[in-house]
């Protein structure tokens, strides 16, 4: 391992510890907002229906649900929105080309640290909940599926940073992209069964959700850790793997076109 | 040594027209203009020279450099930076190169500049005996060292441009660029960072590129200036030869005993040299040597001057005049 890829990771967890005040923002705040909304409106649907279970879920299961699916979408996105563009947009990229280091190793790392920030995050809080709450019958979170679950959290980590780079090589070509990775991240919340559980969805969607990545992004990897659905690993390696190499080919090309473009403005 | 061959640089801007409908049209259709930011420059830089690059704002001086770095592609054309084509973007030629910008921060906002200088002495793979001695001279140098656990974001202007300066040399890099390195600094710090740049250059003898609109930078630095204009250069040689290229012209400065308007100035004849104002109680007059007896003595009769003084053009002026009126090159 090249020694600056060691330092790059430290200088991103440095970074993260710099600010007291964000750091514990970020680490209950936001989350503990959508925890709550979910729990209520779920909580309010099966009280008002007279719900033991839904689709295979209690109010328990369902609220555990609500506290992986979003933390996992936050692992694999670890704040991404604008990583590359704002840097094109500023001419921060510019430290990228001067340096010899590799650009997308270099932000790779700077993402991975985010994204393991989060999934201690996603454990710290889990812990919590088994500890107040208990673990829901229909699940069983083990060593097995808390392993399979890290590796996933690792494949997707390496997809979803090809997925979200070579939309963020637009930037060299548009004045703004912001609104574009808005919507991406609201498609992969919604399509990944973050925002509703994917069994929820209508039965004509299922071949559609199977092709696309998204799925086996956040809705399968869940599921994993839930203990359940262990038969859809090979599908969900198989997908993942073929849109990772799809995204991959589509950066590097991304990349060659758009540095013909970049104009180092700000500089 | 660096060597530029018709390199050509354009780009493609944006028009809107303005006002409210401008701003619906943009939203359907835009129109684009090419721009060009260099052409044909030709240029050869040898082993340890110090070159200033000078030009008005947008006459492309940061443009070459950012084709030199390796940051942009150029239109057309070639370069070669010591033996690499630079936006191939080889690690051995990065790793020789340095760019400063004093516009721009390069190190890592949120930390200690100690923190980035570990980080770059891993990326630069600098052994570590020679990073520390380095570390401990080029502080010293600078006289920075009590600021290197301040978090970069803290440090003043004039801090931060000497820890960008201690960053981009501790990997003793062949050629360095420095885009307005001494920009919105105090007196003291421009006087120190050039003072730092000269006594490094004495002792490493690196190509050292520079561009500033102070023209201190460039009179105490280069001994060879390069004038771009419009993207082309107009003068490339050595600074004192711009003086005799221009004739050996002269400032006339006088000190008056009442105050005068601008209206005032009409009086002197224009066919013997351009006159100024100072502030409201003196003013200049810039001219030949040979036309100075007939300029004071209009200066006299037409003005009530209390002091005289003459001095050899400022630097300054001269190549302001080259740059508006042109010069063929060298």
């Amino acid at each position: 391992m090249k020694p600056w890829i060691k330092s790059i990771f430290l200088m991103e967890v440095k970074n993260i510890l710099t600010y007291r005040f964000e750091f514990w923002m970020n680490f209950l705040g936001g989350t503990a907002a959508n925890f709550l909304i979910a729990y209520f409106l779920w909580n309010f649907i099966f009280e008002a229906q007279g719900l033991t279970t839904l689709n295979g879920y209690s109010i328990q299961g369902m609220t555990l649900y609500y506290l992986i699916a979003p933390l996992t979408l936050r692992v694999m996105d670890a704040d991404s929105m604008g990583f590359i563009s704002r840097e094109v947009y500023d001419g921060s990229l510019n430290k990228y080309l001067i340096y010899p280091v590799e650009i997308f190793i270099y932000k790779w790392i700077s993402y991975m640290v985010r994204g393991c920030f989060y999934l201690l995050q996603l454990f710290v809080l889990l812990g919590f909940f088994l500890l107040i709450v208990g673990a829901p019958k229909e699940f069983s979170i083990t060593p097995t599926s808390i392993g399979i679950f890290l590796g996933f959290a690792t494949l997707i980590m390496v997809v979803y940073f090809f997925m979200v780079a070579s939309i963020e090589m637009i930037s060299f070509w548009a004045d703004n992209i912001w609104s574009l990775r808005v919507f991406v991240f609201l498609l992969v919340s919604f399509l990944g069964g973050s925002a509703i559980p994917l069994s929820f969805f209508p039965e004509w969607s299922m071949p559609i959700l199977k092709i696309l990545p998204f799925r086996s992004m956040v809705y399968l990897p869940t599921q994993f850790l839930l203990g359940k659905h262990f038969e859809l690993i090979g599908e969900a390696l198989l997908t993942l793997s073929l849109w990772g190499i799809g995204f991959c080919l589509a950066l590097n090309f991304l990349w060659k076109k758009g540095m013909k473009q970049y104009t180092g403005v700000g500089m | 040594m660096i060597k530029v061959e018709n390199i050509t640089q354009t780009f493609k801007v944006a028009e809107k027209e303005p006002g409210f409908m401008g701003s619906l049209k943009g939203l359907v259709k835009r129109k684009w203009m090419t721009k060009y930011a260099l052409k044909n420059i030709n240029l050869e830089i040898q082993s340890g020279e110090i070159v200033g690059l000078i030009g008005a704002n947008g006459a492309g001086k940061t443009t070459l450099i950012k084709i030199l770095t390796g940051i942009i592609y150029p239109t057309a054309g070639k370069a070669s930076v010591i033996g690499y084509n630079p936006w191939e973007r080889d690690n051995r030629l990065r790793r020789k190169v340095s760019l400063i910008m004093g516009q721009k921060a390069q190190l890592w906002w949120d930390l200690p500049a100690m923190d980035c200088f570990y980080l770059l002495k891993d990326i630069y793979q600098i052994p570590d005996n020679e990073f520390h001695a380095d570390l401990k001279n080029l502080a010293e140098k600078l006289n920075i060292s009590h600021q290197l656990k301040v978090q970069v974001r803290s440090l003043s202007l004039g801090e931060r441009m000497k820890v960008e300066l201690m960053a981009a040399l501790l990997h003793r890099p062949e050629i360095i660029f420095l885009d307005e390195p001494t920009i919105g600094l105090d007196i003291s710090s421009q006087k120190a960072i050039r003072k730092f740049l000269r006594d490094y250059h004495t002792e490493y003898k690196p190509i050292i590129i520079l561009t500033s609109h102070y023209m201190e930078d460039i009179e105490e630095l280069c001994d060879r200036v390069v004038i771009v204009k419009e993207g082309q250069i107009i003068y490339d040689g050595d600074l004192d030869k711009i003086v005799n290229k221009m004739g050996q012209e002269k400032t006339i400065y006088a000190h008056l005993k009442n105050k005068i308007s601008i209206h005032d100035l009409n009086q002197f004849p224009a066919t013997l040299g351009s006159i100024s104002i100072v502030d409201e109680m003196s003013l200049k007059i810039n001219t030949k040597s040979e036309l100075i007896p007939g300029a004071v003595t209009e200066l006299l009769a037409k003005f009530p001057v209390m002091d005289l003084n003459i001095e050899a053009q400022d630097i300054s002026d001269t190549i302001e005049k080259l740059m508006k009126e042109g010069i063929s090159k060298t």
